[in-house]
């Protein structure tokens, strides 16, 4: 059976399940998460300081050239609020580019700065990572390390992410034009054993991304090619949507048959987790004796299916394939700071729920 | 499927599928000179262009897999000219039987090799990392490049170099299965060690990662069965995307590669990104030339696959590798195919349609109205005789140049001129008939102008025919295949609708504003705001001009010129402006047109991409330029107030 076949989840409840679980005097939390412009920065740790006692927080500042001075504002605004939140909390700038070359360094130069931060002052009995405001270059890299550092027998490890598609669609970043594997999760694509097995690409569909995809499809050079679509969704066209708007690609470029389209739930990540699992699994029996197959993730969209494919891509070990977001616009109306309405999902990674 | 959306030649991976596709213009265009003084497989060899100018296409050619391919089917229609263009690149023999004389493997060098020069480690050590994988790799590449061409392994000899035992054994000796072994522990060892997300310490390497590994120096050829002979094929890596390098890096590879040690052929194919913004800026400068002790012609071969010469020469050696191009792919779309419908050159209707005669009506009757009205009868004369006069060639009105439409414009624009070049010091409407401070002329840039003004207040189609497609894609493959793919969806459609097999100029006009919109809106590059901020600068300003009445810049500008030594200031003074402008470049939003002589003075043009031009509603001719200074670059790539690009 998969390790998150029956994972410990919340979706609704997971306000109540951090009034309840975090309010307990033996919790030693420890959360790591982003201090950037998104408003989602402060939400899950806003929760977890109502209630816990004993906490601490690292926060990541993800530094891109030439920030727009609103950005600057937003994210100085949220890191005064975290520094409110957890008092003494570490905020740890990281340039995610290479200022000589522009290389994308952020994620493996954070793991060495950041490895023995974590452990300062005794091993938590929490660690928290909220990936609410993290993009996956740094996200991804980050839940790996703290899961082979400390997954087992060690703390309680929880993800939790603040959704709202709508947000992450209106985000517009600007990419670099270099695709890539997330530091750690190159699945040993690259490697010689690798270069017969049949490669199927699973990229997350979201709306005006047509250049970034195109460039990751090129980098990935998959046979084949699966969109991932939400379904159900707080809009119930958007999958239509989108189909409607990737059609050049979709009917042309990646010759997508109509019966390969994932449909997955937008809030409810493993049911994409399981969706992997499964299609990687039947792809393995069929392609075992051909060179093997190899799944390729590009989960650029909403957050909460992303989890589900970090989750399938620590399992079993898959390449994530993606572009850094070299700086980003927001809308012209961004919402508000706190909004009570953004559902948080929350996944218990590992801990006393399985022992 | 509509090959030219799908950017056919990345996509197919079958060589049989793919070869159809491919032109050999290139091939005669970029390399022909350079085999024949005998550089290709000699020396390092640098090529540069910008994204989508085919160097993945023309490298794929290369590859062993493809060679034989290529020889082993005489059904492809393509052939013969790929045989020819290949031959004269010296990658097959035809003394006898054609054979190919080199084993070509690509290597792109992803980001696990620029995460080499990320280790905290000393130079040496990381150099290393990065020689070794490289080239266990290619290695690899080669010898399954030899699989997928069919050849048994048991059969493949590698050739040594004859002084070089020790190293020889250190790669596995000549056991190809040994040297497969050992360059897959050497791959594994240095991978581990660069895509971990902590790195061990360097005493704690493993031994792989560590172990003397140099096989570029060691192997002189690999032997193969072909046929009933054996061949004696030269190994070719060909390193491509060597932009991602860190840029000392890439240095130590170029002085790498530059070494005559190394006995196998070395490509690098790079975009120009992988060029300081100072060798961007200055491109008869290149990778390494400041190096003492390091000569660039001697040591190595720098390919520009764009337009660094001559305009013209550039824009017909590229019209003939698109239309070709063109063609080829049309080959394989079965609506064209089955009705011999090959030459997109001819689908493309090349005749300005008529002119409604409302619109010509108001025209004309816009010759004596405003300011022009005061323009005396003789004068108004004299002018229309001008430009009969140049009209009345049979040539020109054969080619429908002398339409209605167009005198009367060119008409309008004299007027406009000859207002410009006459004192205006009187109050009332008293008829103006003295003769102007610089004598009229009517000639093609009067005429081009007219047609850039009946485009402008008319809507009369400017962007139409197979050249002017061409000469919008800026010299680059992809370009010309994404703005083409549009028109060719359109006639795909209306050949299956029977509604004609050619696509009318005032159709391909709107088809390509629309595409070239799309374009830069897709566009996603380093900079991206603003690059575009100066674009849409130099756009909105060019446009101004091109809309005057007088059309004193002709068909009007599509560049701004600074003077050539006050912008050899940038790259010192204005590092950012400079990166803005590198950005530019490589990916082909304009170009840089060094030592442009005008007007007693040396310029450098900035002069934006043809998709901005049909976009815009620009002219396509070079020289037209506005005079601006360095200031006004860097006022524009300024946000504006509440821009939250």
């Amino acid at each position: 059976m998969s390790t998150w076949e029956n994972g410990v989840t919340h979706g609704e409840d997971a306000p109540s399940f951090i009034q309840e679980y975090f309010a307990r005097r033996d919790r030693q939390v420890l959360v790591i998460g982003g201090a950037g412009f998104d408003p989602r920065s402060t939400v899950v740790t806003a929760s977890i300081a109502a209630v816990a006692s004993q906490r601490r927080g690292i926060y990541v500042r993800e530094e891109r050239p030439n920030p727009a001075a609103e950005l600057l504002k937003r994210a100085e605004a949220n890191v005064a609020r975290l520094t409110q939140l957890m008092p003494g909390c570490q905020i740890d700038p990281i340039e995610i580019f290479d200022k000589d070359d522009g290389a994308v360094v952020g994620a493996k130069r954070l793991m060495r700065r950041i490895a023995p931060l974590m452990t300062n002052g005794g091993v938590p009995t929490d660690i928290v990572l909220d990936l609410s405001a993290l993009s996956i270059g740094i996200s991804f890299p980050l839940v790996r390390y703290v899961y082979e550092t400390f997954g087992r027998n060690g703390p309680n490890i929880h993800l939790f992410v603040t959704e709202d598609p709508n947000l992450d669609a209106g985000i517009s970043p600007e990419h670099t034009d270099q695709p890539m594997y997330v530091p750690g999760f190159d699945g040993d694509a690259a490697l010689d054993q690798q270069s017969h097995a049949t490669r199927l690409w699973i990229p997350q569909l979201v709306r005006n991304r047509r250049e970034a995809l195109r460039r990751i499809h090129d980098f990935v050079h998959a046979e084949e090619t699966c969109p991932i679509l939400p379904f159900p969704a707080r809009n119930l066209r958007s999958s239509d949507e989108l189909l409607e708007h990737y059609i050049t690609e979709i009917t042309d470029s990646w010759e997508v048959d109509p019966r390969n389209y994932i449909y997955a739930a937008e809030q409810e990540p493993l049911d994409l987790y399981r969706t992997l699992l499964r299609l990687d699994d039947a792809r393995k029996r069929v392609y075992q004796a051909h060179g093997g197959s190899l799944l390729v993730l590009s989960p650029i969209g909403s957050r909460a299916l992303a989890l589900g494919a970090l989750l399938a891509a620590l399992e079993r070990n898959l390449p994530v394939a993606y572009l850094e977001s070299i700086s980003y616009a927001l809308p012209a109306t961004p919402p508000p700071a706190e909004p009570h309405a953004w559902p948080t999902v929350h996944i218990w990674l590992t801990g006393e729920a399985y022992a | 499927m509509n090959p030219f959306e799908k950017r056919a030649t990345e996509y197919i991976r079958d060589d049989v599928a793919f070869l159809p596709y491919v032109t050999p213009e290139p091939l005669v265009t970029y390399l022909e000179r350079y085999a024949k003084e005998d550089v290709l497989f000699d020396r390092l060899v640098v090529i540069i262009g910008t994204p989508g100018s085919g160097k993945t296409t023309l490298a794929r050619l290369f590859l062993l897999p493809t060679l034989t391919t290529l020889l082993r089917t005489p059904e492809l229609p393509s052939q013969p000219a790929l045989i020819d263009a290949l031959a004269a690149c010296k990658a097959i023999t035809t003394d006898g039987t054609p054979v190919p004389a080199v084993a070509g493997c690509r290597i792109p060098l992803e980001s696990d090799y620029r995460d080499c020069w990320e280790l905290p480690y000393t130079e040496d050590i990381r150099h290393n990392l990065f020689c070794s994988l490289l080239q266990a790799r290619t290695v690899l590449a080669w010898l399954r490049g030899m699989e997928d061409a069919g050849f048994s392994m048991s059969e493949v000899r590698l050739i040594p170099r004859a002084d070089a035992s020790a190293a020889l054994e250190a790669i596995g000796g000549e056991s190809i299965e040994r040297i497969r072994n050992v360059a897959r522990e050497i791959e594994r060892d240095v991978y581990r060690v660069t895509a971990g997300l902590l790195p061990p310490p360097p005493d704690q390497l493993p031994a792989g990662a560590t172990a003397a590994y140099h096989p570029f120096d060691v192997i002189e050829a690999f032997e193969i069965p072909f046929g009933t002979e054996r061949l004696r094929v030269k190994p070719l890596v060909i390193c491509d995307d060597a932009h991602f390098l860190h840029p000392t890096q890439l240095d130590g590879v170029v002085k790498w590669f530059a070494r005559r040690e190394v006995r196998v052929a070395r490509w690098m194919l790079t975009r120009i990104d992988a060029l300081r913004p100072h060798e961007v800026l200055r491109p008869e400068n290149g990778l390494g030339d400041a190096e003492p002790g390091f000569n660039r012609s001697r040591e190595m071969a720098l390919i520009w696959m764009q337009s660094t010469g001559d305009r013209g020469a550039n824009r017909r050696a590229f019209r003939k590798i698109a239309k070709d191009m063109a063609g080829r792919y049309l080959q394989q779309m079965p609506i064209f195919a089955r009705r011999n419908l090959i030459s997109l050159e001819e689908l493309l209707e090349s005749t300005a349609p008529p002119f409604p005669a409302g619109k010509l009506k108001q025209l004309q009757e816009s010759l004596s109205s405003g300011p022009r009205r005061v323009v005396g009868a003789n004068r108004r004369r004299e002018i229309e005789e001008l430009v009969d006069s140049y009209l009345g060639s049979e040539r020109r009105k054969a080619s429908g140049a002398a339409a209605p439409e167009v005198r009367a414009m060119m008409i309008r624009i004299l007027l406009e001129r000859y207002l410009k070049r006459v004192p205006q010091n009187s109050l009332f409407d008293d008829a103006i008939d003295i003769a102007p401070s610089m004598p009229l002329r009517a000639d093609s840039n009067v005429r081009n102008a007219a047609e850039m003004q009946l485009y402008h207040d008319f809507g009369r189609p400017y962007f139409y025919g197979f050249d002017t497609l061409c000469d919008s894609a800026s010299e680059n493959a992809e370009k010309f295949l994404r703005l083409a793919g549009h028109l060719v969806a359109q006639l795909e459609t209306q050949i299956i609708r029977n509604a004609g097999v050619k696509l009318a100029p005032a159709v391909q006009d709107k088809l390509l504003k629309e595409r070239a919109a799309r374009m830069l809106e897709d566009e996603d590059l380093p900079e991206r705001a603003r690059v575009l901020r100066l674009c849409e600068m130099i756009a909105r300003e060019c446009l101004v001009v091109t809309r005057e009445p007088n059309a004193s810049l002709g068909e009007g500008p599509n560049a701004w010129g600074i003077l050539q030594p006050e912008f050899d200031t940038i790259v010192t003074r204005h590092p950012e402006l400079a990166r803005v402008l590198q950005s530019g470049v490589a990916y082909n939003m304009f170009s840089l047109v060094r030592d442009y002589g005008t007007k007693g003075q040396i310029w450098c043009l900035v002069e934006l991409s043809g998709v901005w031009s049909l976009k815009v509603g620009l002219g396509l001719a070079r020289g037209w330029f506005l005079e601006r200074k360095v200031d006004d670059l860097l006022r524009a790539i300024q946000p504006d107030a509440g821009d939250s690009r």
